[in-house]
């Protein structure tokens, strides 16, 4: 268990990050101590400084780079298309989505009609809901089935 | 400012970028060049009405730069081993028959020794050490996390470190002499 008071020991994630500036002021200060007493580690960091200071020397400032062509027409056109895209995607949304009310208006108004039509007929209005077989099956009366075909499936449901 | 305005902005900063992640050189790079224009000439992705701007832009670019580059390393499209590009360099030392040494200028050296770390390290460190990209935003580009990153950069600087050190024991060697002699 680390002592109360003691900071705590200096890492080397904390070493890389004090060549980045990363460090707050309080960790900088302890890893500054820290480099004070550790030559090697101060050594270390001397040569990561130097890397960096040798990478950012190697390339040039920007006004000296010679730009290659950049095809910012072709760029603004890809903005463009992607604006085109988008817009023929919310042209589709909408489209669907006014098939599916369509759709779904159209179902509420058959099943309404139909419901009206139901109420308005004797049977409904007597709350007759079963339908004679007749009705079901064209062939089969009360008095039993006539055709063939009908027989048959009269004795399939067993009627 | 606009779109146009950021990205005529932004477009050196990658090229150089670019150049230096794929040639180890800041020289006119065709294949960097071809990467920018790639990334460029592709729209910016989003959300409708959203348009990446300043540091989300940037952060977008270098992300979207370093995807291509990955990916068409992948594929082979542009060039089958970056390691290949080092057999164009002049390093220091001798030469194979030992006759003369070769004078490597310091920027084929820190050519050839970024182009010898991993791709994963060379990114890392240069969007650090060249671009001056925090932390965090290096993570975000990278799309890994804070203490990976940290990571990669030790590794990269102790590669660095390594090819420094016997890169300067290859410079301080004396040509050997060549055991092939001329008998008259």
């Amino acid at each position: 268990m680390r002592p109360i008071g003691r900071k705590p020991p200096v890492k080397e994630a904390e070493l890389h990050e004090y060549v980045d500036g990363e460090l707050d002021r309080e960790r900088q200060t302890a890893v500054e101590a820290h480099l004070a007493m550790s030559p090697a580690d101060s050594a270390r960091v001397a040569n990561w400084r130097r890397q960096n200071e040798a990478i950012r020397a190697a390339f040039p400032p920007l006004d000296a780079v010679q730009l290659p062509w950049v095809p910012l027409v072709l760029l603004e056109h890809g903005h463009g298309r992607l604006r085109q895209r988008w817009f023929a995607f919310a042209v589709a949304i909408a489209f669907v989505s006014g098939m599916l009310f369509a759709g779904c208006a159209i179902i509420v108004a058959s099943r309404l009609s139909w419901l009206e039509a139901a109420n308005d007929s004797p049977a409904g209005q007597a709350g007759e809901s079963w339908q004679a077989p007749s009705q079901v099956l064209p062939g089969l009366s009360a008095d039993g089935p006539k055709t063939e075909a009908s027989k048959k499936v009269a004795k399939d449901l067993h009627l | 400012m606009t779109l146009r305005d950021e990205l005529e902005l932004r477009a050196p900063q990658l090229y150089r970028f670019a150049c230096a992640l794929v040639c180890g050189q800041a020289e006119t790079c065709a294949k960097a060049a071809d990467l920018v224009r790639a990334v460029l000439s592709a729209p910016l992705q989003g959300s409708i009405g959203w348009r990446p701007t300043g540091d989300s832009l940037r952060i977008c670019l270098y992300s979207r730069l370093i995807e291509w580059h990955r990916h068409r390393l992948k594929l082979g499209g542009l060039y089958i081993k970056v390691h290949t590009d080092l057999g164009s360099l002049q390093l220091a030392g001798p030469n194979i028959d030992g006759s003369a040494a070769v004078k490597a200028s310091p920027q084929d050296n820190l050519a050839a020794a970024l182009l010898n770390l991993g791709l994963e390290e060379r990114e890392a460190l240069l969007l650090v050490a060249r671009e001056g990209f925090t932390y965090i935003q290096a993570a975000r580009i990278l799309k890994i996390s804070r203490p990976v990153l940290v990571s990669r950069l030790a590794r990269a600087r102790a590669a660095l470190s390594e090819f420094d050190r016997l890169g300067n024991l290859v410079r301080t060697a004396k040509p050997r002499p060549s055991h092939i002699r001329l008998i008259k």
